[in-house]
């Protein structure tokens, strides 16, 4: 797997992950589960997530050299493998998801006349541009699309200052178990950040490296939230299907900007598809890894057609989508911590001779 | 036949922009490639015959609710 990744374009990626459907499934069961307290969530969720990065990150040092994927398949190839495809199954399953999110939404808010299988195929179509681009051109984009959209965030609290009610965010901590509920909601989301360590080796992927990714992301999806709670207050905000756009359709910026929602919207979108692409660049991988002789590249088009029939037969509607954030934290829960933990345990350095005969 | 044109469509342009790969490589891509677009197909196919057909969505839904 390629390792010409910067620093800065790592955190991109770890920001994108972060951001881009993080910020709109989770809000609804969030605030059903701690009200006027839920953008806690995104912070505690952001901190547990630390943990099966750091088991990741513990294990990658193992191998200095080589990605984790492949260290996996060198040591113990059947093991390796088989952890392998269940990732895989869990990043098809995500990819899945989010093409189909990304059609909906278009097709519900902006393109309502164009058929869901023409915008999934534009979507997919992009994907397999990344993928054939390879990871190194990927990445870069994430460095040029992913900021406009972050930068935009940071600077809706000023925007929407006029219309903020701050009593919405009291009484503060009322239901302390509502947070922890709420933080499991999220979690689900911010365990896609594994998929960094499996893509990257030590020389791209170190733990402390990407903090700053984490904490942007942390920061981005904390701001939507509470801008959610401030100007709709919990009770109106769990009516929508998508908070963050009936947000962002809120602001007004003099009489020519009164639809700025398009311009944000316009950012979120690349997020959207540079996640989809590099989700489906490491199912590419996985497949090449799996079946011997296969061509990454040659295999994108494929695996991007599948997720995209898959992504209409998985799902029943629009509204299951969001409805299944509540069942993501046990799902990316076994992966993101069952799976670093068993890799932790499985992947020991092996004992060198001169190690053993230094401590006869 | 109306009912996967859309699929079929997708896959034939796919085919044309990576002929030329499919071409030079080995058969393990083609395959492959093969076999994921027969999957696409079928799974197609069986979707559009069958409105009530089980979702893995709501298998998911059923299990870790």
């Amino acid at each position: 797997m390629q390792q010409n990744v910067s620093k800065l374009q790592t955190n991109m990626i770890a920001v994108l992950f972060m951001v881009s459907i993080g910020i709109k499934h989770p809000p609804v069961p969030m605030i059903l589960a701690a009200r006027q307290d839920a953008w806690m969530g995104y912070i505690v969720a952001g901190i547990a997530v630390l943990l099966p990065l750091w088991l990741m990150d513990a294990v990658q040092r193992r191998f200095p050299d080589v990605s984790l994927v492949e260290a996996m398949i060198s040591r113990r190839p059947w093991v390796g493998k088989g952890v392998l495809l269940l990732y895989g199954f869990v990043f098809f399953f995500t990819i899945s998801h989010d093409i189909r999110f990304l059609v909906s939404l278009l097709s519900v808010y902006l393109l309502p006349m164009t058929p869901l299988f023409v915008l999934a195929g534009t979507a997919v179509f992009t994907a397999v541009l990344f993928v054939k681009s390879g990871i190194v051109v990927t990445a870069r984009a994430s460095v040029i699309l992913g900021p406009p959209f972050v930068v935009m965030v940071f600077f809706l609290p000023a925007l929407l200052t006029g219309q903020a009610r701050l009593a919405f965010l009291s009484p503060v901590l009322e239901r302390p178990l509502g947070v922890a509920e709420a933080s499991l909601y999220a979690f689900g989301h911010f365990a896609e950040l594994m998929l960094i360590p499996l893509l990257f080796g030590q020389r791209t992927f170190r733990l402390a490296e990407i903090l700053p990714g984490i904490a942007v992301g942390i920061a981005v999806t904390t701001i939507m939230i509470l801008g959610e709670l401030v100007l709709f207050g919990p009770d109106l905000t769990t009516m929508f299907w998508d908070p963050p756009y009936e947000l962002i359709r809120q602001l007004r910026v003099t009489d020519f900007l009164d639809r700025l929602d398009m311009v944000i919207a316009a950012a979120w979108m690349p997020t959207a598809l540079l996640k989809i692409g590099i989700t489906l660049y490491f199912l590419c991988q996985v497949a090449c890894l799996i079946v011997p002789n296969l061509n990454a590249k040659l295999a994108a088009a494929p695996v991007g057609i599948l997720a995209l029939v898959c992504s209409m037969w998985f799902f029943d509607s629009a509204v299951q989508l969001g409805e299944l954030t509540e069942s993501r934290p046990i799902l990316f829960g076994v992966f993101a911590l069952f799976v670093p933990l068993l890799l932790f345990v499985v992947l020991r350095p092996k004992k060198t001779k001169n190690k053993v005969l230094h401590r006869k | 036949m109306k009912d996967f044109a859309p699929v079929v469509v997708l896959i034939v342009l796919a085919l044309v922009s990576e002929w030329k790969g499919y071409k030079s490589a080995v058969a393990a891509n083609r395959w492959f490639a093969a076999a994921l677009y027969t999957a696409s197909i079928l799974i197609w196919v069986w979707m559009t015959s069958r409105p009530d057909l089980p979702r893995p969505g709501n298998w998911i839904d059923g299990i870790f609710r």
